[in-house]
């Protein structure tokens, strides 16, 4: 019937609408939209809840694999950086002993060269050394060799067996070693010998000589390898060659060869 | 009695699609412009009333506004000529967008003779929607026809 009459149903309409309008102000009128309000959005507001704590959640757990994976990934980055900081450490303690080196080498009037210690035994601590020198970097047998250590310079050996790109170098402390040697300050002189310890000794010591412990040991200018007064070591011990009119010393090496890395060749 | 479920789902779901996105503010008012086109002024103007009443509580006019208005928008829409071809995207388009203009004149036309607000017809950014009413009609036609067999103009 309505259908037939759709004026008639607009002013139906028309004249609510203008009821709710005049009576807006009206508590009634605003408690009634006040819980038509309510009824509509409390579903909307519990939807509204669940999708934001599931998003909430959601959010949660790519926070996590996010967190997860940045952490991973620090881990990576401290192990490459502890692994640099390595590298630069030993690069640095490297870069220090070789500017010593290289001071200490422009100081030096003589021509000398710089060798690589490329193989120590620990059986042959006292006795030889390899170092990465050879006949194409013009090095020959009986050449002194230098070392290093400690802000000390001083006589480690000499050059024995010669090869292409490798030299052996017989160290001081050989028990086939003997050098010529001169006390200092009382400029007496004896045979260096060495006995394959940590310590040299000096024989042939003129019995009335003037030495004490303490005094320094260099090379004697009767040695036609070594240049005279190159430090060989310190007097630690003196002692008497039985009833000869000679006595001896024990001498501490200045250089311990088995501490070096590299040498310096004359 | 199936129609009355249909419509009242699809109030429900303009309602609540408003309350979520306020973007869609005109959905309403197309759905009336809709039914009034195509089921005629009587359906158009109830539509528009129970919209408009349903509307009103979420929206910040006077109560009874929006009732009065899109009640209004539904029975002139019905009202239309049958020779108006509501198949056209160009007429649909035309027709929301006075209806739209329509539906606000009305609005601040009421508010000013019961609470004595000035209001300002303003053209926002929602008119951008009336670009899309073809879209939305035919979303509105599945959205019928996916409930009743055809869709038949009683205008």
């Amino acid at each position: 019937m309505y259908k037939k009459n759709p004026t008639i149903l607009l002013s139906f309409y028309l004249i609510i609408s203008i009821l709710i309008l005049s009576f807006n102000v009206n508590p009634s009128i605003k408690a009634a939209r006040d819980f038509l309000f309510y009824v509509i959005i409390s579903p909307y507001s519990k939807i509204d809840s669940a999708i934001f704590s599931v998003n909430r959640f959601g959010n949660n757990i790519k926070e996590l694999v996010d967190a997860h994976q940045q952490i991973l990934d620090l881990k990576n980055e401290n192990k490459q950086l502890l692994t640099d900081l390595l590298k630069l450490k030993i690069l640095e303690v490297e870069n220090k002993r070789l500017t010593e080196i290289l001071n200490y080498k422009k100081n030096l009037k003589r021509k000398i060269n710089i060798a690589r210690i490329i193989a120590k035994p620990s059986q042959q601590y006292y006795k030889s050394l390899i170092i990465d020198k050879g006949i194409d970097d013009n090095l020959k047998e009986n050449r002194a060799v230098y070392g290093y250590y400690k802000n000390h310079f001083g006589i480690i050996g000499q050059l024995i067996d010669v090869s292409k790109n490798t030299s052996q170098v017989l160290l001081i402390t050989n028990r086939i070693s003997k050098i010529p040697g001169r006390i200092i300050p009382a400029g007496v002189d004896g045979i260096i010998l060495g006995n394959e310890t940590n310590e040299l000794e000096m024989a042939w010591i003129p019995i009335d000589a003037e030495i004490k412990i303490g005094d320094e040991v260099v090379s004697s200018s009767a040695s036609d390898i070594f240049p005279s007064g190159i430090p060989i070591g310190i007097i630690v011990s003196i002692s008497q060659s039985g009833h000869l009119p000679f006595k001896s010393a024990q001498v501490k090496p200045t250089i311990p060869a088995f501490q070096l890395t590299d040498v310096f060749i004359e | 009695m199936k129609k009355i479920f249909f419509y009242f789902v699809s109030i429900s779901v303009i309602i609540f699609s408003g309350i979520l996105f306020s973007n869609t503010s005109l959905l309403g008012l197309i759905f009336i412009i809709f039914i009034g086109l195509y089921r005629g002024s009587a359906t158009g103007s109830t539509i528009g009333f129970f919209l408009g009443l349903t509307d009103g509580i979420f929206a910040s006019s006077t109560f009874g506004v929006l009732s009065f208005s899109y009640a209004v928008v539904g029975y002139v829409t019905g009202r239309l000529p049958g020779r108006i071809d509501e198949e056209n995207p160009l007429a649909q388009i035309i027709i929301v967008f006075i209806g739209v203009i329509f539906s606000k004149l009305i609005s601040i036309i009421l508010e000013m003779i019961f609470t004595g607000n000035k209001g300002i017809l303003g053209i926002g950014w929602e008119f951008i929607f009336v670009i899309f009413v073809p879209l939305f009609f035919t979303i509105f036609k599945k959205w019928w026809l996916l409930w009743f067999e055809k869709l038949t103009v009683e205008r």
